[in-house]
């Protein structure tokens, strides 16, 4: 990781979507993305924030792609994961798996 | 109103695409649930994402350095105003309206001191200097009772941030000529 620094569990999910929507991952992709997968209400800022946080970590990076009238004219902004992204994300995976290594918990008693 | 307020908060950088990106979802919302429920969800967005976009933008540095500059420079100009009152003091034999006009130059000239110097800290912390002038005199007004003028309190409202604002000016001018 570039900056030493670890990834946060929306981080992780925000990569996620990025890898999974390839070519098609901006703003309103990954938020929705998010949402339908998650059932979580994430919101449109909360997406923002955390793509400008990954990029100033160096494991995103985007583009600005031509303005389309159904946004009224407005450039979308496309992201694309970098490998120091990958690597950063297979850590904080590879992490919580090998904590969760050889933990019995019963789940269906929360 | 409630975009344009929100689009005030946005970075420069991010603005145009995140509030495209609210118009296209809108729209596919619109045409699922109608236009209600569509206005209604838009409302949510926004209000959701202020918080993270707020945060975001302390994060970034530009929103609280600005801020504290501003602050900064206002407790000095507050000092320097008061103690320049305290030396014009003698003029009050000549009248509470002489006094108060030769305050106010007095005044105008501290503030566009202060405007110049927080802008040598921040680029915007002359406007943020001159809102909180402007906001403090506001909240003032009426407050100082019989010791001043309501024209002189009025006056305050204006020449602070105006002051603000030029010495803020006159900082710019300069750096741009320096380069």
């Amino acid at each position: 990781m570039p900056k030493g620094d670890s990834l946060g569990e929306f981080e992780q999910i925000v990569l996620i979507a990025l890898l999974r929507l390839k070519e098609d991952a901006y703003g309103m992709a990954v938020r929705r993305d998010i949402q339908e997968r998650t059932g979580r209400g994430v919101s449109i800022g909360a997406v923002y924030a955390t793509l400008e946080r990954l990029e100033t970590k160096g494991y995103v990076t985007s583009l600005i792609g031509d303005a389309t009238p159904e946004r009224g004219g407005r450039a979308k902004r496309f992201f694309r994961i970098e490998s120091d992204g990958k690597r950063a994300l297979k850590d904080s995976q590879e992490a919580v798996r090998k904590m969760m290594a050889g933990l019995k918990v019963d789940w269906r008693s929360i | 109103m409630m975009t344009w307020i929100f689009g005030l908060l946005l970075p420069k950088r991010d603005k145009e695409m995140l509030l495209g990106d609210l118009v296209e979802e809108r729209r596919l919302v619109e045409s699922a649930m109608g236009a209600r429920e569509a206005e209604r969800w838009r409302r949510a967005q926004i209000f959701k994402s202020v918080p993270p976009i707020l945060w975001a933008n302390i994060r970034r540095g530009g929103w609280l350095k600005t801020l504290g500059a501003a602050f900064a420079g206002y407790i000095v100009v507050a000092f320097l105003v008061i103690e320049s009152d305290i030396l014009l003091s003698p003029l009050l034999s000549a009248g509470r309206n002489v006094f108060c006009l030769v305050s106010l130059a007095a005044g105008f000239v501290v503030m566009m001191l202060g405007g110049y110097l927080v802008a040598l800290i921040r680029r915007g912390a002359p406007t943020a200097l001159g809102a909180i002038a402007g906001l403090l005199g506001i909240l003032s007004l009426n407050t100082t009772g019989d010791r001043a003028p309501l024209w002189y309190q009025i006056a305050l409202i204006i020449v602070g941030p105006v002051a603000a604002l030029a010495g803020g000016r006159v900082c710019g001018r300069n750096k741009r000529g320096e380069a």
